[in-house]
C-alpha cells in the first residue's frame, strides 16, 4: 500500500514538474497524469488497454521484457503476432508474407551484431520479407500492412533497442535487394 | 546415415564444380544499378520496402541489360546521446510517457511510439473507441513526439555522413563500376547528403554518362540531378527555416495517412494523392517514375563486358572452423553468386552446404573470399555485406 501511495505521489510530482510540456510547444495543454495504482479503470493506461483488448479492437500483445517473446510453435513468429495475423482477412499468401516479415524482424532483434555473417543473414531475411510483402499487397496497402507488423513486433523499449542495435550495425552497408516476389519463403 | 549424407554432399559438390567450371570463363555483362540512399527516420526494413516499392517504377532490363537495386543504408544520430535518430525520438517518447503515466504502461508500449512517428494511429484510436477517456494523454504524447521530430528536422543538415559510412558506400560504387555498372542514385531526405558525396566520388570514374541522380524530399543544400520536394512536406519545411534547401516544387495536399508528408513510400510513392509538378498534375509515384526514366535515358550504355578474374577451384571438401559452420540460416532467396570456387558439406549435417565464392562482383574486391550458405542446394544467405571477410585464399 505504501508503495502505491509513493507511486501516486511520484505521478503527481512528475505531472507538476512537466507542466507546460517539456517536449515542445504543441503539448502546451498538459493533461492530468494517469495515476497509479494499477487497476482496470479505463481512465488509467493499463485499464484502457485491457478494456480495448477485451473488446477485441486491439490485439493482445506480448509486452514482456524478453526480446524473443513466446514462440510455442517455433515458426519464428511470436505467438501473439501469429494470432493477430491469423485473425486478419487477408489471403493465405498475404498472411505468409506478414509472418515472414515478423520472423525477419525477430531474427534481426536477436542476432549477434558482432557476427558479420549472422548479421548479413538477418539482413537478407529483412530484404526477402520486404520483397515478398510488396509483391503480395498492392501499392500503399503493402506499406500499411507492413507497418502494422513492425509496430506490433517491435512493441517494447527492449525490442526497440535491439532493433536499433541491428540498424546501427547495418549502417554503411550496401546490399542488393531481390526483385518483388523473389524473396517469398512460401 | 552419416555416410549416406556425406555421399549426397560429395555428389552435389561435384555437380556444383562441373557447372562452376563454365562460369569461370564468363564475363559480367554490366548493367544498371539503381542505388537508394535512405532518409534519417528510416530503419532497415523501411529502406528495404522503399527499394522494393521503388523497383516497380523502372524496368527490370534497360538497353538489354539488367537493372538491379542496391540499398546504401545509413543511420545517424540526431544527438550525441543515441546511436540513431530514431533512438533519439524514442528517448523523447519514453520520457514524456513516464511523465504522463506513472504505471509505466505507456512507456512500455512502443506500438504508440511507431504510431506517433507515422501518424497512422489505428491502435491508439481503437483504444479510445473502446470507451477510455485517455485521449488527452495520447494526444499530449503524440504532440511531444511531433514537436521533437520537427525540432530535430531543423538540424538535418548537421548530421553529416560519417567517414566510415562514406568509405563503405564508395567502395561498393567502385566495385560496381569495375563490374560494368552504370548508376541511377536515388536519395530520400537526409539520404541526399550521403548520395551527393557518393555521386561526387564515382563521377570521375564513370563520367556523366555513367551516373545520374534523382533527389526526393531534398535535405541537402545542393543538387546533383532532378528532384522533387512536396510543398506539404513538414520535415523539409522545418529544415527550410534554417537551411538553404531547394524550394518545394510539387504542390501536394496533406496526406491523411502521413502527417509529416515526408514518408518515402507513404507520400512520395503514393498512387492516390496528386498535385502540380512542373505545371502538370501527377501522382507522386508518377513524378518519381518520370525522374528515374529521364535519368536512365541520359545514361550511356556500359562499355565492353567486364571479365571477372579467374581463380582455380579449391579442392572440395574443405575444412572450416566450427564458428563458420554454425552460421546456417533459414529463409530463402535466389543465388547471387557468379563464381564459386570452393564448397564444403561433409561435416555440416542436415544437408547444409557452405560454399566459397569469388567476391569480386558481390562484395569488396579487396576481400578474398565470401561465404554462401545452401540447404538442400537452396541458397540461404550471404554474401551481401562488405564486412564479411573469409579466410585467406590459399
Amino acid at each position: 500500500m505504501a508503495k502505491m501511495i509513493l507511486l501516486g505521489l511520484a505521478a503527481i510530482t512528475l505531472s507538476a514538474c512537466s507542466g507546460g510540456g517539456s517536449g515542445g510547444g504543441a503539448a502546451a495543454e498538459t493533461p492530468p497524469a494517469v495515476s497509479a495504482p494499477y487497476s482496470n479503470d479505463p481512465s488509467t493506461m493499463p485499464g484502457a488497454i485491457a478494456q480495448a483488448e477485451k473488446a477485441g479492437v486491439i490485439p493482445v500483445l506480448d509486452v514482456g521484457t524478453s526480446i524473443a517473446g513466446t514462440d510455442a510453435d517455433d515458426n519464428g513468429v511470436r505467438d501473439d503476432i501469429d494470432a493477430y495475423i491469423n485473425a486478419l482477412s487477408d489471403t493465405p499468401a498475404q498472411k505468409a508474407a506478414l509472418r515472414q516479415k515478423s520472423a525477419a524482424l525477430n531474427a534481426a532483434m536477436v542476432v549477434d551484431v558482432t557476427d558479420s555473417i549472422a548479421l548479413a543473414a538477418a539482413a537478407a531475411k529483412i530484404r526477402n520479407a520486404a520483397s515478398c510483402t510488396v509483391s503480395r499487397f498492392s501499392g500503399g496497402i503493402a506499406n500499411a500492412h507492413s507497418d502494422e507488423i513492425k509496430k506490433y513486433t517491435i512493441n517494447t523499449p527492449q525490442r526497440f533497442d535491439a532493433w536499433m542495435k541491428f540498424n546501427q550495425a547495418m549502417s554503411g552497408s550496401v546490399t542488393q535487394m531481390p526483385k518483388p516476389g523473389v524473396g517469398c519463403a512460401q | 546415415m552419416h555416410n549416406k549424407r556425406l555421399s549426397v554432399h560429395l555428389i552435389i559438390c561435384a555437380l556444383l564444380f562441373s557447372s562452376v567450371q563454365s562460369v569461370y570463363a564468363a564475363c559480367s555483362p554490366g548493367g544498371y544499378t539503381v542505388g537508394f540512399f535512405n532518409g534519417v527516420w528510416n530503419d532497415y526494413t523501411d529502406a528495404s520496402e522503399s527499394v522494393g516499392a521503388l523497383s516497380s517504377a523502372y524496368p527490370t532490363t534497360y538497353n538489354g541489360l539488367d537493372t538491379r537495386d542496391e540499398i546504401f543504408f545509413s543511420q545517424t544520430a540526431c544527438t550525441t546521446i543515441k546511436l540513431t535518430c530514431l533512438a533519439d525520438i524514442a528517448e523523447v517518447f519514453s520520457q514524456r510517457a513516464n511523465e504522463l503515466d506513472s504505471t509505466g504502461t505507456l512507456a512500455q508500449n512502443f506500438v504508440l511510439f511507431w504510431e506517433a512517428l507515422s501518424g497512422a494511429q489505428s491502435y491508439s484510436q481503437n483504444i479510445q473507441s473502446a470507451g477510455s477517456p485517455i485521449g488527452s494523454v495520447l494526444t499530449s504524447l503524440f504532440n511531444t513526439v511531433t514537436t521533437s521530430l520537427l525540432q530535430f528536422s531543423t538540424s538535418l543538415l548537421n548530421y553529416k555522413p560519417t567517414a566510415a559510412t562514406m568509405a563503405q558506400h564508395n567502395a561498393q560504387l567502385d566495385a560496381d563500376a569495375a563490374a560494368g555498372q552504370y548508376f541511377v542514385l536515388v536519395a530520400h531526405s537526409q539520404g541526399n547528403l550521403f548520395m551527393n558525396q557518393a555521386y561526387d566520388h564515382i563521377f570521375p570514374t564513370v563520367g556523366a554518362a555513367g551516373v545520374k541522380a534523382v533527389q526526393i524530399a531534398v535535405a541537402s543544400t545542393s543538387l546533383r540531378g532532378g528532384y522533387v520536394t512536396s510543398a506539404s512536406d513538414k520535415i523539409i519545411q522545418a529544415l527550410a527555416v534554417t537551411g538553404a534547401v531547394p524550394a518545394a516544387n510539387f504542390i501536394l495536399p496533406s496526406n491523411p495517412v502521413d502527417w509529416t508528408g515526408h514518408a518515402f513510400v507513404g507520400t512520395y510513392l503514393s498512387t492516390t494523392l496528386s498535385g502540380a509538378y512542373g505545371g502538370v498534375t501527377k501522382t507522386p509515384v508518377q513524378v518519381i517514375i518520370d525522374l528515374i526514366a529521364t535519368a536512365l535515358q541520359k545514361l550511356g550504355i556500359p562499355s565492353a563486358p567486364q571479365c571477372v578474374p579467374v581463380r582455380p577451384p579449391i579442392a572440395c571438401p574443405n575444412t572450416f572452423t566450427q564458428t563458420q559452420l554454425n552460421h546456417i540460416v533459414t529463409g530463402m532467396t535466389v543465388p547471387q553468386v557468379n563464381t564459386v570456387f570452393g564448397c564444403s558439406g561433409s561435416n555440416m549435417g542436415n544437408n547444409n552446404w557452405y560454399m566459397w565464392a569469388n567476391s569480386n562482383s558481390l562484395i569488396d574486391p579487396t576481400l578474398d573470399i565470401a561465404f554462401v550458405f545452401f540447404t538442400n542446394g537452396i541458397y540461404q544467405g550471404g554474401p551481401d555485406s562488405k564486412s564479411i571477410v573469409g579466410p585467406a585464399y590459399p
